[in-house]
């Protein structure tokens, strides 16, 4: 037995202390029937559609990856406006939005397969890829906003500053990524050994690659594999809340801007990480059956519906927070602090901070989470497509509007709008999500973990 | 008393030596008797490293000539586009109703031929109008050496804040950190960049190039250890205050006759 069988199917005896929360919803014949089930399911949508659908965000990822190219080789201070005043620009804010909504679906998937609360589980796998893509989606962003990314690979080790909150960002964000991956490992080896057992050829040898070898497909095997991926679970956890913490830190820990600094930061985007991974599993979850067209168990929905609870009760604090901040900063007059809130209450930056972050990102869902007539599956999905875009206009203004007062005499206010490389690094970032998403749930078994046909 | 030969010679070898001994010595034993009352060194007398350099502006003397912006450029290979700068030179006009109006046309950086913007401002009518040159601090407690992720900007022994360029990787959070806007990122280089008080220079004796070139004895440079440094003779005899002190940066730039509504 090789270290990575071992890895994958043994175990510590003090492994087996830990329980599963779902253990008793999980078992390798409830994987093989959903696996025919899966197999008959996916013959509903026209492969020339998804063909057609995989190739356009392909064609979307190369054109932002263009970008990126173009971008290192003109030199950002030709292509980006991000550059002097506003040095961190929309793949910054981009970034946070992808890396909260990472921590965020993090957080809320552990709630089934780290706590057991409720339905959660059924989230499943789903919820673990998504958070890794998001993840590596945010790491694009701020690596094409870099100038020299390469030699942060180098630096980081080489030379880490430990009073950095950069530093302890990337640390802690890459901790989360790997813990991620384990998890997801963790959770589906056993359906992905039984897939490679039972397919041939190129698909047999590829998913014992990603089985790391390991085709152990005994229920020991598999109760093995639930409590390591609860362990590693915990481990994603901690790190999604200190990596959150600490990106709240990068802005929160600056006293050269006082809209920034304090304790807000950190608060702020942990509840809105919530928010965020709340929303779009809700979204991803109920597109992937629409476009799918296959058929909502009554557990799924009684999912979205909790996962809208779940919405409206971080909505709602959010919202708190945020009159609360706004308030405060707003009757203060401090310097620079009340300067920023002003660009976002009644300057430059009002459209998308009343229009999107406020009363479409957070007012309109709210109403459609509170209204008995919208508390549907729909409504759900809803309030959460709307809260999603909310979320990344709110990602852009809390970093642009920080940086549009300036620090020193010269300008009465500064501006910034995106350049047509920053938006188009933008769009691929997200059609390469989406397009590394749909080719997941193609190959990799990301299905709800429960039963589908009750 | 009764004195033997021998012992007459030995005492007159030993006064007249003990004399040599005081009379070459008293100089330096005075001086550091002295010196220990002001409590401090002679600049030319520290090793680099046990410099500690300073700098002080008396805004009431500067005049808007610029020089110093383009002594700077070309002494340190800056970019000529106005908007990279190490130093720069900012105009503030504070009306009689005490608003407060800055320009700095294009940094500073074309000199006197720049027409200001005269008299009334939005129906402000101006009462006073002065230049506040600028630079970098080089704090005390530097948050841009805070903020870096991979250690590239260090503050020298001597108190001097410098930029690695080989180690930076471009993430610009000491450009968002800084509170005095004193870093940039060079489109060149593609790294962080800030005034460093000409180090090239001062580590060899001479003074920055803004200070070299300012023909009214705005800008003054030197070693705070030395009581007699044009540096400390300013913050003595002047009242002078910093930059931003709320911050708790403690900037090594001091500014004589500032005024309030200066960023």
């Amino acid at each position: 037995m090789t270290i990575l069988q071992r890895l994958g199917t043994g175990g510590s005896r003090l492994l087996s202390l830990i329980p599963h929360p779902a253990m008793g919803k999980w078992s390798v014949a409830r994987f093989k029937e959903l696996r025919h089930a899966t197999l008959s399911g996916a013959k509903e949508l026209a492969p020339s559609r998804l063909d057609v659908w995989l190739a356009l965000l392909l064609a979307m990822g190369v054109l932002g990856f263009l970008a990126i190219v173009v971008g290192f080789l003109q030199g950002h201070e030709k292509v980006f406006n991000a550059e002097l005043g506003v040095p961190w620009g929309i793949l910054i804010s981009t970034y946070v939005f992808f890396v909260v909504s990472a921590s965020g679906m993090c957080l809320i998937s552990s709630l089934g397969h780290v706590f057991g609360v409720g339905r959660f589980h059924l989230l499943g796998r789903r919820a673990v890829f998504l958070a890794i893509i998001t993840l590596f989606a945010g790491f694009v962003a701020i690596g094409a906003e870099l100038e020299r990314p390469w030699r942060m690979l180098i630096y980081v080790g080489l030379s880490p500053n430990l009073s950095s909150a950069i530093w302890w960002m990337g640390a802690l964000y890459g901790l989360e990524l790997i813990f991620l991956i384990a998890e997801l490992f963790f959770l589906s080896r056993v359906e992905i050994a039984i897939r490679s057992r039972e397919s041939s050829g190129l698909a047999a040898w590829f998913y014992r690659v990603l089985a790391l070898g390991s085709l152990d497909t005994s229920e020991e095997a598999l109760r093995k594999n639930m409590r390591f991926a609860r362990l590693v679970g915990i481990g994603g956890v901690l790190a999604a809340i200190a990596a959150t913490s600490i990106l709240g830190g990068v802005f929160g820990l600056l006293g050269a801007k006082s809209s920034w600094y304090g304790p807000y930061m950190p608060i702020y985007l942990i509840l809105s990480a919530f928010v965020s991974g709340a929303a779009i599993l809700a979204l991803v979850t109920l597109l992937n059956y629409r476009l799918t067209r296959m058929e909502m168990s009554s557990e799924v929905k009684g999912l979205l519906i909790d996962l809208g609870r779940l919405l409206l009760l971080f909505l709602g604090i959010l919202l708190f927070i945020l009159v609360v901040n706004t308030i405060v900063g707003l009757y203060g007059n401090i310097p620079g602090k009340s300067e920023a809130l002003m660009l976002l209450v009644s300057g430059p930056l009002s459209l998308p901070f009343w229009g999107l972050e406020v009363v479409l990102g957070m007012l309109v869902p709210l109403f459609i989470l509170l209204n008995p007539r919208t508390q549907t599956v729909s409504g759900v999905g809803l309030a959460s497509l709307l809260v999603v875009i909310g979320l990344f206009a709110a990602r852009y203004d809390l970093v642009i509007a920080g940086q549009l007062v300036p620090v020193v005499g010269g300008a009465e206010t500064l501006s910034y709008i995106p350049s047509y490389t920053e938006a188009l690094i933008v769009a691929g970032v997200f059609a390469f999500c989406a397009f590394l998403y749909t080719l997941g749930e193609r190959v990799l078994p990301l299905g709800e973990s429960g039963s589908r046909h009750d | 008393m009764k004195v033997s030969r021998r012992k007459f010679l030995r005492m007159s070898v030993q006064t007249l030596g003990g004399g040599i001994v005081l009379y070459v010595a008293s100089p330096a034993i005075l001086r550091a008797a002295l010196q220990e009352e002001a409590t401090g060194t002679p600049a030319a007398e520290l090793t680099r490293e046990e410099h500690s350099w300073g700098f002080a502006i008396d805004v009431r003397r500067c005049i808007g000539c610029h020089k110093c912006v383009q002594a700077c450029k070309l002494e340190n290979g800056v970019p000529l586009e106005p908007e990279y700068r190490r130093t720069w030179v900012e105009r503030y006009e504070i009306s009689e109703d005490g608003a407060v109006f800055v320009d700095s046309v294009s940094w500073g950086q074309d000199g006197p031929e720049s027409i200001y913007p005269n008299a009334k401002r939005n129906g402000h009518e101006s009462a006073k109008s002065f230049f506040v040159p600028k630079l970098c601090n080089q704090c005390e407690n530097p948050p841009c050496v805070q903020v870096c992720p991979v250690s590239a900007t260090f503050k020298a022994r001597n108190g001097v804040i410098l930029v690695d360029g080989r180690r930076c990787i471009g993430c610009k959070y000491c450009i968002v950190a800084c509170p005095y806007g004193a870093r940039f990122l060079n489109p060149e280089t593609r790294v962080a960049e800030k005034c460093t008080w000409c180090y090239h220079r001062i580590t060899r004796g001479l003074l920055p190039a803004c200070v070299q070139v300012c023909p009214v004895g705005a800008r003054v440079f030197g070693d705070m250890k030395d009581p007699e440094s044009p540096v400390r003779r300013l913050i003595r005899e002047e009242m002078t205050q910093v930059l931003k002190s709320a911050l708790g940066t403690k900037p090594k730039v001091y500014y004589a006759g500032l005024q309030e509504g200066v960023r």
